[in-house]
């Protein structure tokens, strides 16, 4: 199955730009379906990137963060051609990684 | 006395004739001068804004919003309904046949023709019917309009005609011209308790608020769909925009790819004729 | 003098305007009739408003729970909203045309 995420990281000098689209619900848990009942919350709570194996970024999110969320953050310390490896979370247990190359 | 009496009522009566002359008979419809009307009004309202613009929406006519939009398009929302829409396209029937046996060059590049007449039914064929009777002559269940694997298998067409000019053909048959007419009445006529048109958002309220958003000109409306919609939090076809549009002016919301939403789909296609395809696109 | 007057006329039309006695299931029930079948015309229309529905819907629940006077003030709501939709499809099929951009 396609992974959930999308990265596209670019070094420019000792800085690295990164993007990434995550696909997921997100579920509030605050949301009723169309029968009035409570869709239960269901959303990424860590989101982890690694660098050879050191972590350059974390984000702990919770239900005020929407669907299939967008990230970008800059880090320092990596060079064209490396991997850039992304780890996500969710209150279910679910979880997904990708990696990407530093372009 | 008596004869400038009947003198009298003899005017009267060619007067009574010719105005019940003008009201029963509308001129009908030249689709060719609607749409030169039509590109030269908000080639007018809008100088600043190129051809291959007018698909952006307004993108095209807001400085502010198309500045957010060039931020999130350096990773589309609808990337993953692209994959989507690939992966199903290119997927076999059961019967072993596929998608680009339906469509003519296979599917590819051919989304900038529809909405077309076909001769043989009479009726006006969007993209969407066209692949829900791929899938019903191949065996399959037609899918649900406006959401889910339609706005994916919509969207990858789309991704294949990006740049194509709009080129909606009227062919020379009373039908198409009805069809037409259809669309152009649909269009200019006040609907719902709020009693507005689409003209009266597209044409006069064009690059102007409504609440929050800026209003797109009617012209190349259509070019972006389908659309991934930040309001909708998922994508949806024209046709989901048109039912949730007439909901807005609070008139009940005709039944998905009703006669009248592929009427007004073909006569805004047709006046976009030569606007580029900007679809798949996004919107706030 | 002339504000006496105003206060007296404004207050037998108030009188007037005052309903007489309370609705009873009956009235209820011919007053929804009587929206549902404006409402039947404006959908052939293609041009019911969805404001129409709302109330028609307020109104059956109201006689549903035995509230026969909001079940026939929605009822004449509905009606005069079903009314006006019907009004307005048949003037815009002259009037569409003043829009036209030529």
């Amino acid at each position: 199955m396609a992974s959930t995420i999308r990265i596209r990281a670019i070094a420019t000098g000792d800085t690295t730009e990164v993007q990434a689209l995550i696909r997921h619900p997100m579920d509030s848990g605050f949301v009723k379906d169309a029968n009035g009942v409570l869709i239960p919350a269901h959303h990424i709570q860590t989101v982890t990137f690694t660098h050879n194996d050191k972590t350059v970024f974390t984000a702990l999110w919770g239900p005020a963060v929407s669907k299939d969320p967008y990230i970008k953050f800059s880090f320092k310390g990596a060079a064209k051609g490396d991997m850039l490896k992304a780890v996500w979370v969710d209150n279910f247990g679910q979880t997904d990684q990708d990696q990407g190359k530093i372009a | 006395m008596r004869r400038r009496l009947t003198l009298l009522k003899a005017a009267a009566a060619c007067c009574a004739l010719v105005l019940l002359g003008a009201a029963e008979a509308p001129k009908p419809s030249d689709p060719k001068a609607d749409q030169a009307a039509f590109q030269a009004y908000f080639r007018a309202k809008f100088p600043k804004v190129k051809t291959e613009d007018f698909g952006n929406g307004p993108y095209a006519v807001n400085e502010g919003m198309r500045k957010q939009w060039e931020e999130i398009m350096q990773f589309p929302p609808y990337d993953f309904a692209l994959d989507e829409g690939k992966t199903e396209f290119e997927a076999k029937f059961a019967n072993g046949k596929s998608y680009a046996d339906c469509f003519d060059n296979g599917g590819i590049g051919i989304r900038q023709t529809y909405p077309r007449f076909d001769a043989k039914t009479g009726q006006i064929v969007t993209l969407d019917m066209a692949i829900n009777q791929c899938r019903v002559q191949n065996g399959e269940k037609p899918l649900p309009y406006q959401t889910g694997l339609m706005t994916s298998i919509t969207a990858y067409m789309a991704e294949s005609s990006r740049g194509k000019p709009f080129s909606i053909e009227i062919p020379d048959d009373p039908r198409a011209l009805a069809a037409y007419e259809k669309g152009k009445e649909f269009f200019y006529s006040r609907k719902g308790q709020l009693g507005f048109a689409c003209a009266s958002c597209h044409v006069t309220g064009s690059g102007e608020r409504l609440r929050g958003d800026i209003l797109a000109p009617a012209l190349g409306i259509l070019a972006a769909f389908p659309i991934y919609r930040s309001d909708w939090g998922s994508m949806g076809t024209i046709d989901r925009r048109f039912t949730s549009c007439s909901a807005q002016t609070r008139a009940v919301p005709l039944a998905p790819q009703d006669e009248n939403y592929r009427a007004l789909e073909y006569f805004l296609s047709y006046m976009s004729n030569g606007i580029p395809i900007t679809g798949p696109g996004t919107r706030p | 003098m002339n504000l006496l007057r105003t206060l007296g006329l404004v207050l037998i039309l108030a009188a007037l305007a005052a309903p007489a006695r309370a609705a009873t299931e009956a009235d209820a029930k011919a007053a929804i009739d009587a929206a549902k079948a404006e409402e039947a015309k404006a959908i052939a229309a293609q041009a019911a408003w969805t404001p129409t529905e709302d109330a028609l819907a307020a109104a059956q629940k109201a006689l549903a729970a035995g509230q026969f006077d909001q079940a026939a003030m929605s009822a004449n709501t509905a009606l005069a909203l079903a009314k006006r939709s019907v009004e307005q499809a048949s003037e815009q099929k002259t009037l569409w045309q003043d829009a036209v951009i030529r």
